[in-house]
């Protein structure tokens, strides 16, 4: 498997590309603190200040401890995608359906051999959460199996 | 004290089901905190959405069952595998795991589970006495001393905390900008929403915790080395029962260093934000000054010392929570949201309000800490094989359904998975850049305080500033802020000279 940083920047200057951000969300915050009522907006603008003070202490003073490497990017990236997937068909189709979608696409991921074992393994565990939230605790979950325990 | 309510706490906290449930929390904070890369936090942030529809009497025993037992199963694979299951247990491994290459693998989990007893029991009294006394004197503070306290937290956390004092302030100051998100509970303004409906509340406590907690552990599995070298290259360890009973003689040799360390453990528990690891490093470090090059070699002083310190830290560190309403460490603000869920109010009133469940909190840490002697004696040599034996991928699967689930049924809506799994990639972020969580929760959860006791303060003082410093609590409280404040740049400039040659 191949091992590589995520950003090809040592921790030193991983701190500084923080401090950046930093600044550029305090900028971002006094911008549009500005438009508020003086009630609201007090807070915000002190905070603003603050971040833009953080950002150059950081960027004066970076650490030495921010990591970056080991980053297996393709599995993050995958992860991302199931895990979008996965709110979509929780939302269209039901709990039961994309928790079985994201236990399989999790352990596939994590290095879990695809199979059987797998799909009966990702099976029983989504039955056991409908019958513990929907069953067990009454918190009813959509889909159309959990629909059976909430019953 | 109210020792009516604290009796009957006591005879409730006893009877089958909450007894049962505490049981349960204590035996899956052993199993959890001797999983490396899963820790307290990550548990409870799983079990408070779960925890919602059940009755107050059996959630909180589960909790805090969890809570109390975890740190202490760290020192498990700590000590048979020199893998620490949590941060708490770190210098555990290093004389406990010498201990088990000499053979002593037994004595060395024996001074683990005694020293956590003693340690987490103490602290459990600690709470009990100190938690009600205090809130009874917190009913008197006004918002001056709410707003110096909050901004003391905050400060502890950023100048005592481990690592680089700046990110815990950038920390700090993320976490209030987030808990600005919604409307200002000063005027009602929209601050930060763009207009989106889901926003104008704020988001959701408990869907934050889930993400920084639970999926950022998650993203961590997805993206990390697949092969896991803890299955494959530790040996087992043959345990014997009898090794784990520690002679009189030994108990009587311990006894100092457990005073030692749980006096500091208890104290940097008190301390809103002080954190764990504080309390470890300072106990190991007076072990290593009195017992010099030995410590480390399997010294059980080593064990003790770690051990004793992080379970004081545990019922400590909810005495601001409980009585204050201002959570000491991140895994005492998933209890505030396990409070909230409930429709409790923590804080000075948590005693008055609702003195049944307040005192079942409290007498539940000692139970706990009672219970994890023989259920950590038992489980001891079970825990570290079976651990052996779970894939790590079906692990990370099964966190994130219950991830998923918890953040959907809080609010019933998607939004809460959305909320989860932006704050899962935040916090993956923050686990690699080194910044810490702590400060963040603290600051998200004191933000609302802070600025309601600000204002608060000002139409009190007819807009001056200098009512903060008028009011003598107020002004101690922000006169340790400053020290605490001055203290991490105090120690660059040390650090600083000390290596000019010469």
């Amino acid at each position: 498997m191949t091992q590589r940083r995520l950003f090809a920047l040592s921790s030193h200057w991983l701190d500084r590309g923080l401090s950046l951000v930093c600044l550029a969300l305090g900028a971002g915050v006094l911008m549009i603190a500005k438009g508020y009522p003086t009630s609201a907006g007090a807070l915000p603008m002190i905070l603003g200040w603050l971040l833009m003070g953080c950002g150059i202490g950081l960027w004066l003073f970076p650490g030495k401890r921010a990591d970056m490497r080991n980053v297996r990017i393709g599995g993050l990236l995958w992860g991302m995608a199931v895990f979008v997937a996965v709110l979509w068909l929780f939302a269209s189709l039901g709990a039961d359906v994309a928790l079985f979608v994201l236990f399989v696409g999790c352990a596939v991921l994590s290095g879990y051999p695809p199979g059987l074992r797998l799909v009966a393994t990702a099976l029983l565990f989504v039955i056991l959460v409908g019958a513990i939230f929907g069953g067990l605790l009454g918190v009813p979950l959509p889909g159309p199996v959990f629909a059976l325990f909430s019953a | 004290m109210d020792y009516s309510a604290l009796l009957a706490a006591g005879a409730h906290a006893l009877s089958l089901w909450p007894l049962l449930s505490l049981l349960a929390g204590v035996s899956l904070g052993l199993v959890v905190g001797s999983i490396p890369g899963l820790n307290d936090t990550i548990t409870l942030a799983v079990l408070v959405p779960i925890t919602f529809a059940l009755p107050s009497d059996i959630a909180f025993p589960l909790l805090v069952g969890v809570y109390c037992s975890a740190c202490f199963g760290g020192a498990f694979p700590a000590i048979l595998l020199k893998i620490p299951g949590t941060a708490s247990s770190v210098l555990t491994a290093v004389d406990g795991h010498a201990m088990t290459r000499q053979g002593r693998a037994g004595q060395a989990l024996g001074i683990a589970t005694y020293s956590s007893t003693f340690a987490g029991t103490l602290s459990a009294l600690v709470l009990i006495f100190f938690a009600p006394i205090l809130a009874q004197y917190a009913l008197r503070f006004g918002p001056a001393e709410y707003f110096a306290l909050c901004i003391l937290g905050l400060s502890t956390v950023v100048g005592m905390g481990a690592g680089n004092a700046m990110k815990s302030a950038l920390a700090c100051l993320l976490g209030l900008l987030v808990a600005m998100i919604g409307m200002s509970p000063e005027s009602g303004y929209p601050r930060f929403t763009s207009g989106n409906f889901w926003l104008y509340e704020g988001l959701p406590l408990t869907p934050i915790l889930i993400g920084l907690f639970g999926l950022s552990v998650v993203f961590e599995m997805l993206s990390s080395e697949r092969s896991d070298a803890r299955d494959k290259g530790a040996d087992e360890v043959p345990v014997r029962f009898a090794d784990m009973l520690l002679p009189w003689s030994m108990v009587r040799r311990l006894l100092p260093t457990w005073l030692n360390a749980s006096a500091l453990g208890n104290l940097v528990g008190v301390l809103p934000g002080a954190g764990m690891l504080v309390a470890i490093y300072m106990a190991y470090e007076r072990v290593r000054r009195k017992f010099g090059e030995r410590c480390g070699q399997g010294l059980p002083e080593g064990v003790a010392a770690p051990e004793a310190a992080n379970n004081s830290v545990v019922a400590s560190s909810m005495v601001p929570l409980l009585s204050l309403g201002i959570p000491g460490n991140s895994t005492s603000a998933l209890f505030l949201g396990a409070l909230l869920i409930q429709g409790l109010r923590p804080g000075p009133s948590l005693f008055t309000d609702t003195p049944d469940i307040a005192y079942l909190i409290v007498l539940c840490f000692l139970i706990a800490n009672l219970a994890m002697f023989p259920l950590g004696l038992l489980l001891a040599r079970i825990i570290p094989n079976m651990i052996r034996s779970v894939p790590r991928a079906l692990l990370a699967a099964a966190i994130a359904c219950l991830c998923f689930t918890g953040a959907f049924a809080i609010g019933n809506s998607v939004f809460g998975i959305m909320v989860a799994l932006a704050f899962g990639i935040i916090g993956f972020m923050f686990n690699r850049l080194q910044v810490p969580l702590s400060p963040f929760i603290l600051a998200l959860v004191l933000a609302p305080v802070i600025e309601r006791a600000f204002f608060q303060s000002m139409s009190l003082s007819g807009g001056s500033v200098a009512y903060f410093v008028t009011q003598p609590l107020s002004a101690a409280m922000l006169l340790f802020t400053l020290i605490f404040m001055v203290w991490p740049l105090g120690k660059l400039i040390i650090r600083r000279r000390r290596q000019v040659p010469g």
